[in-house]
């Protein structure tokens, strides 16, 4: 199952009729300001494709770019099931404007949780599946002959029994003409006839990277555009007292200083960026910081070591008698683990285009939630969203910063201030590292029995944390498939002044940390190999017979039970073990580290070498992955996602940190904020273990949860110290190579 | 603080310019001239998207006021080759580096300029000369093989 089904026919025509064309929109597209005809003979067939009389199929995508190989991969999906020639095949992004008009016909636009594929596979496959048969029956008519006499390849239609063919640029204007075959009508190819999918074709956007043409939200130009830099409230939830704006009018080249709605932040307008950030520089703000200025990080950390008393909000799981178990445990442990908030650090800062005319808007944003981002420009403008043109640009980074609409508002805000003239709002750096929507800090303590034979018989999880969001305090916590008979997880949760958000890796990131670095303590603490206890406690035939899933209520998931899900992941624990010479001696002052990751149907597995200089520096020499998402849509893109997993886990395991100072943000920029550099970056080696089961995995996250306790652990068996709080460089140990410990 | 008049060569071409001495070279580029292939990360020379060359040696461009650029010979992304077929922009695709991309234009002048002082760096070398620039997709790895794969073919 997927959210985005495909639609019948009744449903398209029912949403075509919206869409104000009544019938098929053949050679039309809709434009901003309005609706033009494709350049030259250009037919539009079923929505998805455009075709040119030279046979170039350009495919529309629907989830948005950013650095992840969607656009590629979507078109893969498309194009295997259309039969495409891939070297004439050209990609664009969905006009927002036409999803919505058109009763969201392109499915899913939010571009988030490492769900690309997994929930557009099925509607792409079946509309390019869709398509072929129109390109067919379009022949078939044409020719004079049974559609089971044509066969479908390479953009071209061919009588097998007369060698007469017909390419899909000529049969593009007959075929938009044929009736939308009902998607239960159509068959799909059985993955051994896949070409495209499972290619690692190059990705369509990289050419454009290398030149300097990409367009970023932050290079858009529109004529006759002003530049805005802005004052945020330095206290989450402050207000504007007062400004001295005379003191920004008279510089060169500004315009306007425009106070937002909220009061939460002034902006100033000028020709120049640079001359608006240096105007906003120059003015005096005095803000009313609320009742928040005196919290910091202390305060915070105090309040979840409070979650450990007392009743929890919420229990998670409670399997058997966790405290039966406890009691008549033959040895029992104790620790706690902290994890603290954590900005995305895109390196695109925040940013958003906006123009606000009597009667419409029109808003360039680089955006991972485009339909939200329209309610958001739609409601800042004072207008209804139909009023409204989004174009969403090439994305300097996401990582889940961009599922926020903040700097959209705000763009929208004070293009609506200046009626009639563009506006381009840029945040600073120092505004994009103080004003995020944080991954939130957390606090864990595990409490676990063994029996006399180093079994373990108890598990508790109590978590501790600021935040109220289950995606990001649960996920990962309540959904291990150990055989563990007796577990209880459950859930302080406390709401905090600081904003939070998704980030890459969400609540796994955090309690990947925390169960995988106690189950190695688990086993130092039975004398087990650590590969040897989670491959015991992964054993299909003991796995319990109800695990919770990482899925919100309502969510439509695969029904994956839990002794396949604990047979996958004991598959790519048992890879990673082989691939990596998982026992195999190493030198002194050097050590392996393991954990594994279910995330979404996906499976994962991670075994970190690091080395110990025995002075309190480390180098991490080599990761080895292996992973299980089911099927591979482009191969050398997916071991690029894992590369970059491993990249951004090692910065969150090593580096990150934010912390709060009298309300505020501590770190600014990232001399306070250091991420991982070329030097640290270690060997990857990146195996696959796909089950080709229904049930599409992902790709861009779980191994940023894995590494990080892989790390930690490996840095345990090297003879340093057990890391129980992140980042490791305020332990005593630190990155060969890297930066200063702060 | 008036605007200056500053005389560069800018891609190969002479460009006059009018602006605050102190103006930074990065906002010259990108709001007065148009050239937005050279990216705002950081503002303090800590990232290096903003990478450029100055008289063919790499400068952080968002810390160089333009004044100091007077004179001088100024290339950016858009000016290290004609069609976008430098050895390193054809190793960059060849190894498939970009995800979000908003870093490489400073990655492939900052290796372009070592390239050309040192068309065979080791391995270290590389390292050495690359830590200057963030790439937070990860993209590491890949900028390596790139590097070693363009001067190769150098």
């Amino acid at each position: 199952m997927t959210d985005s089904m495909p639609i019948s026919r009744r449903t398209f025509i029912a949403s075509a009729a919206l869409a104000a064309g009544g019938a098929l929109a053949i050679g039309l597209r809709y434009m901003p300001w309005g609706r033009m005809a494709e350049p030259s003979g250009s037919v539009e067939v079923f929505n998805w494709i455009v075709v040119a009389p030279d046979d170039t199929i350009t495919i529309r995508i629907a989830q948005m770019e950013m650095g992840q190989g969607t656009m590629t991969a979507m078109a893969q999906l498309l194009a295997e099931e259309l039969e495409a020639d891939w070297s004439k095949v050209k990609t664009e992004l969905i006009s927002i404007a036409t999803h919505l008009r058109r009763g969201r016909i392109y499915g899913r636009t939010t571009t988030a949780g490492s769900e690309g594929v997994s929930r557009s596979q099925m509607l792409l496959r079946t509309s390019g599946a869709q398509i072929r048969t129109m390109f067919v029956r379009a022949a078939a008519k044409r020719l004079g002959v049974n559609e089971s006499e044509l066969v479908a390849k390479n953009s071209v239609v061919t009588h097998t029994s007369t060698g007469r063919r017909l390419t899909y640029g000529e049969l593009a204007a007959d075929a938009a003409d044929v009736p939308v075959p009902d998607p239960d009508s159509v068959e799909l190819k059985d993955p051994s006839e896949w070409r495209t999918i499972g290619a690692s074709v190059d990705r369509v956007d990289l050419p454009g990277k290398v030149d300097g043409s990409a367009t970023y939200g932050i290079d858009v130009e529109v004529p006759g555009m002003k530049h805005a830099a802005i004052a945020m409230s330095p206290v989450f939830g402050g207000r504007l007292v007062a400004h001295d704006a005379q003191a920004a009018l008279g510089r060169p080249g500004v315009q306007r200083v425009v106070v937002l709605p909220d009061a939460g932040a002034v902006a100033v307008v000028a020709d120049e960026w640079w001359q608006a950030r240096s105007a906003i520089d120059a003015m005096k703000v005095i803000w009313d910081e609320g009742t928040w200025a005196s919290v910091d990080s202390a305060a915070i950390r105090a309040g979840l070591m409070e979650g450990f008393e007392g009743p929890p909000d919420r229990s998670l799981r409670n399997d058997g008698d966790v405290e039966g178990a406890i009691a008549s445990a033959a040895r029992t442990l104790e620790a706690d683990y902290f994890t603290p908030y954590l900005e995305h650090a895109a390196l695109e800062p925040m940013n958003c285009t906006a123009l606000v005319t009597r009667r419409r808007f029109e808003v360039w944003a680089p955006t991972q939630v485009p339909e939200f981002a329209m309610e958001t420009a739609a409601e800042a403008a004072g207008m209804a969203a139909g009023r409204g043109i989004l174009h969403v640009t090439q994305i300097g980074g996401g990582f889940g910063r961009r599922q926020e609409t903040d700097f959209v508002a705000q763009a929208v805000q004070i293009a609506r201030a200046m009626r009639g003239t563009p506006v381009k709002l840029l945040w600073s750096r120092e505004d994009t590292m103080q004003h995020g929507f944080y991954r939130p800090a957390s606090l864990s303590r595990i409490r676990a029995a063994l029996d006399g034979e180093g079994n373990i018989t108890a598990w508790w999880h109590r978590i501790a944390a600021p935040s109220t969001d289950e995606v990001r305090n649960r996920f990962g916590s309540d959904s291990l498939l150990y055989a563990i008979p007796n577990m209880r997880v459950e859930l302080v949760s406390r709401s905090s002044h600081v904003p939070e958000g998704q980030m890459r890796g969400v609540g796994f990131s955090i309690h990947g940390f925390v169960t995988q670095s106690a189950l190695d303590e688990l086993a130092r603490a039975a004398g087990r190999d650590p590969y040897e206890l989670q491959r015991t406690l992964l054993d299909p035939e003991k796995t319990p017979a109800i695990v919770p899933t990482a899925t919100l209520e309502g969510q439509i998931t695969h029904d994956l039970r839990p002794r396949e899900r604990a047979a996958r992941l004991r598959a790519v624990l048992d890879e990673v073990a082989g691939k990596s010479g998982w026992g195999s001696p190493l030198g002194p002052g050097r050590g392996r580290g393991l954990a594994v990751q279910e995330q979404a149907d996906a499976f994962y597995a991670v075994v970190v070498e690091v080395t110990l200089d025995g002075k309190g520096w480390f180098r991490v020499d080599r990761v080895v992955v292996a992973g299980d998402p089911s099927f591979l849509v482009n191969p050398r893109n997916a071991e690029a996602q894992v590369e970059g997993s491993v990249a951004f886990g090692l910065t969150s395991a090593m580096y990150g940190e934010i912390t709060i100072d009298r309300g505020r943000v501590a770190q600014s920029n990232f001399h306070d904020y250091p991420m991982l550099r070329i030097r640290e970056m270690p060997k990857v080696e990146t195996h696959w273990v796909l089950s080709r089961q229904p049930g599409w995995g992902g790709v861009g996250e779980p191994v940023v949860s894995a590494v990080i306790p892989a790390l930690t652990n490996a840095i345990y068996d090297a003879g340093g110290p057990r890391i129980r709080s992140l980042p490791i460089r305020n332990h005593e140990i630190s990155v060969e190579g890297g930066r200063a410990r702060g | 603080m008036g605007d200056q008049v500053i005389r560069l060569t800018l891609n190969g071409s002479p460009v006059v310019v009018e602006a605050p001495g102190d103006m930074p070279l990065l906002w010259v580029l990108r709001d007065k001239l148009g050239l937005t292939g050279t990216k705002y990360g950081c503002g303090m020379g800590t990232c290096g998207v903003c990478t450029v060359h100055i008289d063919g040696s790499a400068a952080f461009s968002c810390l160089t006021p333009v004044a100091a650029a007077a004179g001088r010979e100024v290339t950016t992304i858009e000016g290290l080759s004609p069609e976008g077929e430098h050895p390193l922009q054809r190793a960059w695709i060849a190894e498939q580096v970009p995800q979000c991309g908003y870093c490489q234009s400073g990655q492939i002048m900052r290796a372009a300029a070592l390239l050309a002082r040192n068309g065979t760096p080791t391995r270290e070398e590389i390292i050495e000369e690359m830590q200057a620039n963030l790439c937070r997709c990860g993209t590491y790895l890949r900028i390596v093989r790139a590097i070693e794969r363009a001067g190769e073919e150098m």
